[in-house]
């Protein structure tokens, strides 16, 4: 295939001496290894994993003039979830009058901690298809905290959820609960 | 009678095949290689379950850094010159074609429109070493806001609009952008994340 034919044909009897033809054979060797070599190159700077994106609807700012559309919940059909420095999280069920440091529950991002009490609340609401998650980051909290609820909420299929900041009686309890180490 | 020697030949393998195949796969991977522009900061993102993919065009992208500066970048080449023509009519700030040409290979910047221009003006090695000070985006004046409002409802309104945050941004910094384009009646995000395996 790399070989160029180059004999002459008819050549045969004429006694002639000649000088044996050898074929022009390349070498593809080095040729091959580039190849390759550039191949890993581009395969290793290739991203193949594009990032991701997840959806985050907030609702609309109420104008001024509009009045204010307020629907009554439950605080058993809620659960709140409050995001604290240091990857601290803590959630209660709790109207913000009746909520004492007591009742306030500090929790961790894995899958036995606030996926369960996610889940918990669920199953112990007293209308399920309304149980609404009301996710109270603080501003210790950082982007990931953020996104690791929002990602608790698609795990565990949760719809109801809403983005607020959280109120001064719960920071208060948060400030107390967060000067003291966790366990 | 000397006895006749068999010519000595080592095993010659034929490479031509392997050689087509070899520059057949480079030629492939550099032809569906695409390059991403020069982008000003380092963020590494958080990382969600989400299978959604980001689009190829179409996509603003607000990008905080960990220390909460703000820079902004769209995906569309072609639409960055009107963009910058119309916040620069709206902020009362000149620009010529060269201003333009060089806005126009900007991955995503992160300078205040006065600051732009100058920045513009810099041969490409010296705005490597630009440090952006990051888009303003006070609650009083927010050119992000700006920015982000003029290309989606002016440029290209079908675009998407996604935020892309440090694992360590604090939240505040979030909070801020989703405020400022609340009150512009943008509601709608995509926060970029990593991919992580969905959980047992």
């Amino acid at each position: 295939m790399a070989e160029i034919d180059t004999s002459s044909g008819g050549g045969k009897g004429d006694g002639k001496v000649r000088a044996k033809k050898q074929s022009a054979r390349v070498d593809m060797t080095p040729m091959v290894d580039l190849g390759f070599l550039l191949i890993t190159f581009f395969v290793f700077t290739t991203t193949f994993s594009k990032p991701n994106m997840m959806k985050l609807n907030m609702p609309e700012k109420p104008k001024d003039d509009e009045p204010i559309e307020t629907s009554e919940m439950k605080e058993s059909n809620t659960i709140s979830i409050i995001m604290g420095k240091d990857n601290r999280i803590f959630y209660h069920q709790k109207s913000a009058k009746t909520l004492t440091p007591e009742l306030m529950i500090e929790s961790d991002y894995s899958k036995e901690g606030i996926r369960t009490a996610i889940l918990k609340g669920k199953v112990n609401a007293t209308s399920p298809e309304k149980f609404t998650i009301v996710i109270k980051p603080t501003d210790d909290a950082t982007y990931k905290n953020t996104v690791d609820i929002l990602d608790e909420m698609s795990i565990t299929k949760s719809e109801l959820y809403a983005i607020v900041d959280p109120t001064t009686g719960e920071l208060d309890i948060y400030k107390q609960k967060i000067a003291v180490p966790k366990k | 009678m000397p006895a006749i020697k068999p010519k000595r030949k080592g095993p010659v393998m034929d490479m031509t095949a392997m050689c087509d195949v070899a520059f057949l796969l480079l030629s492939f991977f550099i032809m569906t290689t695409q390059f991403k522009g020069q982008e000003s900061v380092t963020i590494d993102t958080p990382s969600s379950i989400s299978q959604t993919k980001i689009p190829e065009t179409g996509v603003a992208t607000i990008s905080i850094d960990p220390t909460g500066k703000y820079y902004f970048g769209i995906s569309n080449a072609k639409e960055r010159g009107e963009l910058f023509q119309r916040m620069a009519q709206k902020y009362g700030v000149s620009v010529n074609n060269g201003d333009l040409k060089s806005f126009e290979k900007l991955a995503d910047f992160g300078i205040s429109i006065a600051g732009l221009k100058q920045y513009l003006n810099l041969p490409p090695e010296d705005q490597l070493n630009v440090k952006m000070a990051g888009i303003p985006n006070d609650s009083t004046k927010s050119e992000l806001g700006d920015w982000v409002s003029t290309y989606l409802k002016e440029v290209n309104t079908s675009a998407k609009l996604a935020i892309r945050g440090d694992a360590t941004t604090s939240y505040p910094a979030v909070k801020q952008v989703l405020n400022e384009l609340g009150k512009r009646d943008i509601n709608k995000f995509q926060l970029i994340t990593g991919v992580e395996g969905a959980p047992n």
